[in-house]
């Protein structure tokens, strides 16, 4: 009895320290290598909505099938769960590196990861340039944004650590994203109002109450004149109307080139209360700002939204789901803050970061930068985007054709072509963007009625086309400035304080709040930085002069 | 009743026989069996709360990745001076205050309230069913509880809504809404925490002599007076000491709860030390200051520990050391 007490007490500590020491284990390599066998390497796709791009079947969908047999490359992917800045932090923090990172370039994510390259922790890829043009090509000055440029690639230190992928390759390549305002055509046809007419503020408040006036429900509840994504995603175009690039923390740099920060201009403080009267008005969607994906897609699908901000590709893959591709229109367009709503210049955005850890073996990094060159290749670009030659499409006067089953089976299935490989994870990575100069226009845009959709929408909401500007971001020079370490701590909170003052009950506890915060960036010397600004931008320095918000 | 056995034996010291005390470590060995269950906990917390306590030196450090958390160099009080310099420094600290203090004064008798309602029972089924019940909300997580509350309290179909306005009344939105953030954060940590909590009351309950409430009927006590000068005093020194543990948690208000039931409209009030730490952590990548305002967190917690501990041992002679 004695004995068989201390055998289970044994048995209960083995137990114990063997629990413990598994939390303390580093995770299980997933990635396994060979020398004559496929290389398997572990991918972190650092964007929240990539995992709906992952094929289901990884190792069997013909994309990936292609890219092993050309480069003997498998690949198996990670995602973020909560934001990209959040997943890249914890991935330094903790040394729990992928075999390849890729991620957008928004902004704080690539200064984490332009860190980690200047603190050692990412290959140096300048030996891999030379023997591989598709990738000497990416890291062009000249094949990149200046903003990323200023920002990212030239403050690498000592090497290029980074590459990066999905900029246009030429002008016709420029994605028109027609970021804007959509409405329920039915919904407009019982307020009266033609949705081409509205273009003022003034316009849309009356265009919203004339809708909350119907007092209209789906199902017993009310339909909300305005709504919003998951966390008010991307009502900030709205502020479009009112300043030049959107973004509590962008700047305003008007003809003369006096910069002022927007959250110190009276036209974003219009902006912030224009949608503070939306919401207490009872037009704007009282939860907007703070509902999960999952609750706002169930409101669009619903039909409990008349007016919806979106750009027309999240439009139109959110309104097949709820099959209601016809029911909406573009709404106006909106002005801009000049009183244009058919303006030409579009800030040209899309390129994706990609960088290997030093955690990586050598055999792998090398079968990591065959495998990227071949992606980058024209090769490449048409593999992951359109599928496989004689399969899914064809080349007809060296444009391509889709094959119209598999634009056919896209109706029944919206993942179709994703788990056949094609338009997803893959692609991210295959160099810079050809849609049009190689290969004519998207996957199936000759049958595709959601290109016939976006063709219509793109003349009423930009008839005269988009003219790609570039130019230099402002956020690079007050990187620069003594300030900096002072004024980034403000900035990191000055969207949750946009939320705080648009929530608020009364006009004057908005103005309250947001004096508040621009109190605190007077004394963290914001004024110096302005002046730097107006400065750099009168003697000749051209900014960025306009952004969507994404 | 220790204390006068004290002065007996120093009354007569002669009539007391020697026992030759066994060194501690004979004791431990002779009681080894009960230390190995003690064993499973020493361990858990030496390599989660001890080894742990070296990355807190990142407070005072610049901290990098590749230097690691003992290489980056030392950076002073630069992070502490920082935080403190911040502008919204000082609401943070009183929201995370405010709020503890109501979850500790509202929600710190419930449990006992309730255990004393549970002990009051007689028909054991009756009882086991309502107290499995009541603390089965300690094991659904705030991500669950507050998806339930948004589902429950929406004023667009929530069937709380919905009986509001089959009354004839206006119908509320609850969730976002500055008026009722202090009444939903307290009535669901103590929703989710009462049963939890009032485990402990119980076991000290059961552990009543009943000879007390015999002599107490006796006396001619009814069921409350029984309760209140038996029951009562008998679980003082439990209560005492659960009292000094929370109060070590006034400068932490909660990070699930609050990270998730705070909305840009209720900022000015939700805004607390907890989510700001983990915002200033993994969501701007800042791990020294983040470090430095958990230490702070940490350090006027340990006061305060301190503090009531001192306190409650010069007033009720019950401490935890």
């Amino acid at each position: 009895m004695k004995k068989s007490f201390k055998l289970l007490l044994m048995m209960m500590l083995i137990v114990s320290l063997t629990a413990l020491t598994a939390c303390q284990q580093k995770s299980e390599k997933t990635s396994t290598s060979g020398k004559d066998g496929p290389i398997t390497i572990k991918v972190l796709h650092n964007w929240a909505g990539s995992k709906n791009n992952e094929p289901d079947d990884l190792d069997n969908n013909p994309v990936a099938k292609k890219i092993l047999e050309k480069t003997g490359v498998k690949m198996t992917f990670d995602y973020p769960s909560g934001t990209e800045v959040e997943k890249i932090t914890q991935v330094l923090a903790t040394g729990q590196f992928p075999d390849l990172y890729t991620g957008p370039a928004w902004g704080k994510e690539s200064e984490t990861l332009l860190d980690a390259a200047n603190q050692g922790l990412l290959y140096d890829l300048t030996p891999y340039l030379k023997k591989y043009p598709n990738l000497a090509n990416l890291v062009k000055k000249e094949n990149m944004s200046p903003s990323l440029y200023d920002s990212i690639f030239s403050k690498q230190k000592g090497g290029q650590f980074m590459l990066h992928a999905g900029y246009p390759a030429t002008s016709d390549d420029v994605v028109n994203w027609l970021y804007g305002l959509y409405v329920n055509k039915d919904i407009a046809k019982k307020v009266g109002i033609d949705p081409q007419s509205v273009h003022t503020p003034d316009d849309l408040y009356k265009f919203l109450k004339a809708v909350k006036d119907q007092n209209l429900k789906v199902n017993g509840k009310p339909v909300f004149p305005l709504g919003a994504g998951a966390n008010g995603w991307p009502l900030d175009i709205m502020s479009e109307m009112f300043v030049p690039v959107a973004g509590a923390s962008s700047w305003k740099i008007d003809d003369n080139g006096n910069a002022k920060l927007n959250f110190l201009t009276p036209e974003y403080e219009d902006y912030i209360l224009y949608m503070q009267k939306l919401r207490n008005d009872g037009l704007l969607d009282p939860e907007a700002y703070t509902q999960t994906g999952a609750i706002a897609d169930e409101k669009f699908a619903q039909g409990r939204y008349a007016v919806i901000p979106n750009q027309f590709p999240g439009l139109w893959s959110s309104a097949v789901k709820a099959g209601l591709q016809d029911k909406y229109v573009p709404l106006g367009p909106l002005n801009d803050f000049n009183g244009d709503p058919y303006r030409t210049e579009v800030n040209v955005t899309g390129s994706q970061l990609i960088a290997v850890p030093k955690t990586v073996s050598k055999e792998k990094l090398d079968a990591i930068m065959k495998m990227l060159n071949y992606l980058a290749s024209d090769e490449g670009f048409l593999l992951t985007n359109y599928g496989i030659e004689g399969v899914h499409y064809e080349k007809v006067d060296g444009k391509i054709k889709a094959k119209k089953e598999w634009v056919d089976k896209l109706k029944d299935d919206p993942k179709a072509l994703i788990n056949e490989g094609i338009g997803g994870n893959y692609a991210t990575m295959a160099g810079m963007g050809r849609t049009v100069s190689l290969a004519g226009g998207a996957f199936g845009y000759q049958y595709d009625p959601r290109y016939k959709a976006e063709d219509k929408f793109k003349k009423i909401m930009s008839p005269d086309g988009i003219k790609p500007v570039e130019g230099k971001d402002p956020y690079s020079v007050f990187k620069e400035t003594d300030q900096y370490e002072q004024i980034q701590p403000v900035f990191d909170t000055l969207g949750d304080v946009v939320l705080q003052a648009i929530h608020s009950k009364t006009k004057d506890e908005a103005i309250k709040v947001i004096e508040e915060s621009r109190k605190a960036l007077k004394n963290a010397g914001i004024d110096t930085v302005d002046k730097e600004l107006t400065k750099q931008a009168k003697s000749g320095t051209e900014f960025i002069k306009y952004r969507t918000s994404n | 009743m220790p204390q006068q056995t004290e002065i007996n034996i120093k009354s007569y010291p002669n009539k007391v026989p020697k026992i030759k005390k066994k060194s501690l470590w004979k004791r431990i060995w002779e009681h080894r069996v009960f230390y190995f269950f003690l064993l499973p906990g020493i361990i858990w917390f030496v390599i989660f709360s001890y080894i742990p306590m070296y990355g807190i030196t990142i407070a005072f450090k610049d901290f990098n990745f590749v230097q690691g958390i003992l290489g980056s160099p030392w950076a002073g009080l630069k992070y502490f001076h920082q935080f403190f310099n911040y502008y919204q420094s000082k609401e943070i600290i009183r929201n995370t205050i405010v709020i503890s203090l109501m979850k500790l004064l509202i929600g710190f008798p419930m449990p006992i309230i309730l255990a004393l309602l549970l002990n009051e029972i007689r028909i054991s089924k009756f009882k086991k069913t309502v107290q499995t019940i009541s603390y089965l909300p300690h094991f659904i997580s705030w991500v669950v509880v507050v998806t339930l509350l948004q589902r429950l309290l929406t004023p667009y179909g929530g069937p709380v809504n919905e009986l509001i306005a089959a009354m004839g009344l206006d119908r509320i939105q609850f969730l976002g809404n500055i008026n009722y953030f202090y009444q939903l954060i307290i009535s669901s940590d103590i929703w989710k925490g009462v049963g939890w909590g009032a485990i402990i009351y119980l076991a000290a309950i059961s552990g009543v002599d009943t000879q007390l409430y015999e002599a107490a009927k006796m006396d001619g006590a009814n069921r409350f007076r029984q309760m209140w000068h038996v029951t009562l005093p008998s679980i003082r020194g439990v209560m005492v000491i659960l009292f000094i543990l929370a109060c070590g948690g006034i400068m932490s208000a909660g990070y699930e709860q609050l990270l998730l039931m705070n909305t840009p409209a209720t900022t000015s009030i939700g805004n607390v030390l907890d989510v700001y730490v983990i915002k200033a952590g993994l969501e701007q990548g800042r791990f020294s200051y983040a470090t430095a305002v958990g230490l702070f967190q940490g350090i006027i917690g340990l006061i305060l520990i301190i503090a009531a501990n001192q306190i409650s041992k010069k007033v009720n002679e019950t401490s935890l050391w």
